[in-house]
């Protein structure tokens, strides 16, 4: 290696070294250290010396444990609901969104603004608009005719449909606006070209629009399925995973088990099977996405 | 004339944008309806039909929340936290992602991959750990526990690095002929321009740390130390049946920050634009 090289390459470590420290100290180490702490019986009271190596036995503990099967089976339920809903929802919105409209920046800004709402206040909106008995969305139902109106939070039926309508509602404005400035990319001779050609609406949809968007599309397909795998203060605000365990969700179960029941080794067992499972979601998508995103245009 | 207004009307589509305004509407009923019911009487909040202006401004909602609740410490220990964190995340990524997008150094990609693969990893995995160093660093209760994890942030530096590298290098190699050095380069000539970048990162990253929860709520214990997102929720379990109350709690929370929106909006489309492009 030449001096020149060598002297370049101190410079460059430099400006990186301060993000390095922090990557090791907050990244690194936590990683190492919580999947150490798996395979202990460790727990909030106890002297880090005490701790004890059990070997597999947090996670075969997760087998028959119900609240835990209960937070897998409602993040999957979670995700396989929300997740179309909210991206068909967001690429309409969007299209609509990039014709010639009135008022299109007060549209958007009124779309987006739940995104940056901070999250418990929005949540505490709306357990209060679908209260059962009192909540203004309910009296709407009834004066439409409605006798048997859902019990929303407080019905272990509705209570994961609620929080799922809530963070649809407080996710949407953030795809729109990635799809929206996905849309503005695309060169207009694509559609005169199409127009010429006399091609339909859906048509030029199908084979111009969709096959443009798709790696915005893959983008914003993989950002929220990791989100809607993290529901967490959503659930915790509005139902604290109730009724029974209808919305009990993987990262509110972590955060029971570490910091309510001070269970740290068991915590750490679910944190890292549900860290295995967002990577196991993200390269199957990853892998998935040859098939259908296309990357020339 | 009228010609004319009908062909402007016609290239706008009428019916498409009232469908797209309701819709937008419903999208902002809920933070329209809180804030009409924080300045309503108890009795008064759930009328059917809903009265969106009140008969009565009716101010003793607020009063009670600043009365039984320490709100002001509340907001100023979020906006100190929020300072700190977007002061970190600025100095320390957009050293990172000056290195990672103007220069050029053995392992670079390598750790820049590294760096972006961070991104898939939750804070939920790493919490606990964090949580039990805190406590030996006696940082438990303490705002350096929540603004110490932002030194390290995967999404600021990809943010960053995407917008230096559009700079043209022209720039750089001038004022290396100028004798500048790699440190004033990145302070003087790079820094100033990137700053749409640094504006859109800085709005990103105030609406996170504004909206962050689980780390205030592990971390912080005493409620005068605590962050608007974990104590509007403490508000919540003490007014169970007093809905004006959560509703003035909850304006109080979400105004400024939809405000602070409403005036940089543009920053936040750019930002989102920035790193949604590149999918």
């Amino acid at each position: 290696m030449t001096k020149r090289r060598k002297k370049k390459n101190l410079t460059a470590y430099i400006f990186i070294l301060p993000s390095f420290i922090a990557f090791m100290a907050f990244m690194v180490f936590p990683m190492v250290f919580s999947f150490y702490l798996s395979f202990t019986d460790w727990n909030l009271f106890g002297k880090i010396a005490d701790m004890e190596f059990i070997n597999f036995d947090n996670y075969a503990k997760t087998l028959t444990d119900d609240y835990f099967k209960a937070a897998i089976t409602n993040n999957l339920m979670f995700t396989i609901i929300a997740i179309p809903i909210l991206i068909i929802l967001a690429i309409l919105i969007a299209i609509l969104l990039n014709k010639k409209i009135f008022l299109r920046g007060t549209i958007r800004a009124m779309i987006y603004m739940p995104y940056v709402a901070t999250i418990t206040a929005s949540a505490v909106i709306f357990t209060v608009l679908f209260h059962p008995e009192y909540g203004p969305i309910n009296t709407f139902l009834r004066s439409l005719g409605i006798v048997n109106v859902p019990g929303w939070t407080m019905s272990s039926k509705w209570a994961l449909i609620t929080v799922i309508l809530f963070w649809i509602w407080k996710q949407l404005g953030y795809s729109v606006v990635i799809f929206l400035s996905a849309l503005q990319g695309i060169s207009r001779s694509y559609y005169e070209a199409a127009d010429i050609d006399g091609a339909t609406a859906f048509k030029k949809f199908r084979y111009i629009t969709l096959p443009l968007i798709s790696p915005t599309t893959f983008f914003v397909l993989i950002t929220s399925v990791i989100a809607s795998f993290k529901v967490f203060a959503e659930v915790q605000v509005m139902t604290g995973g109730g009724p029974g365990t209808s919305t009990m969700t993987m990262v509110y179960h972590i955060y029971r088990t570490g910091f309510e029941y001070f269970d740290m080794g068991y915590a750490s067992a679910v944190a890292w099977i549900f860290f295995v499972l967002v990577l196991v979601v993200t390269v199957i998508q990853w892998i998935g996405q040859k098939k259908w995103v296309n990357y020339d245009a | 004339m009228v010609k004319n207004m009908y062909k402007r009307l016609k290239k706008k589509n009428i019916i498409l944008s009232i469908i797209l305004l309701l819709f937008s509407l419903m999208m902002a009923m809920p933070v329209f309806w809180m804030i009409s019911a924080a300045f309503k009487y108890e009795s008064e909040i759930f009328d059917f039909p809903i009265k969106w202006i009140p008969e009565y401004v009716y101010l003793d909602n607020f009063k009670t929340v600043f009365n039984d609740f320490p709100y002001v410490n509340w907001y100023i220990n979020t906006l100190i936290v929020t300072f700190f964190i977007v002061v970190a995340t600025l100095l320390v990524s957009s050293l990172a992602s000056y290195a990672f997008a103007r220069m050029d150094f053995t392992g670079k990609g390598t750790i820049f991959a590294i760096y972006i693969a961070t991104l898939m990893i939750p804070l939920e995995v790493r919490i606990i750990p964090q949580f039990i160093v805190f406590k030996e660093l006696n940082l438990i209760d303490t705002h350096a526990a929540l603004i110490l994890p932002w030194l390290f942030n995967g999404f600021a530096i990809f943010l960053l690095r995407q917008f230096f590298v559009s700079i043209p290098f022209e720039l750089s190699e001038a004022a290396k002929i100028d004798g500048c050095s790699e440190f004033r380069t990145f302070l003087q000539i790079i820094l100033p321009l990137a700053k749409p970048a640094l504006m859109s990162l800085t709005i990103i990253t105030f609406t996170w740390s504004w909206n962050s929860y689980m780390p205030p709520l592990i971390y912080i214990n005493s409620s005068t130390k605590q962050l608007i997102s974990v104590g509007i929720t403490t508000l919540r379990s003490q007014y169970v049946e007093n809905f004006g109350g959560q509703m003035a709690g909850a304006s109080l929370a979400l105004v400024p920050v939809i405000i602070v929106y409403l005036l940089a909006q543009k920053y936040f489309v750019e930002g989102v634009a920035l790193t949604g492009i590149k999918g």
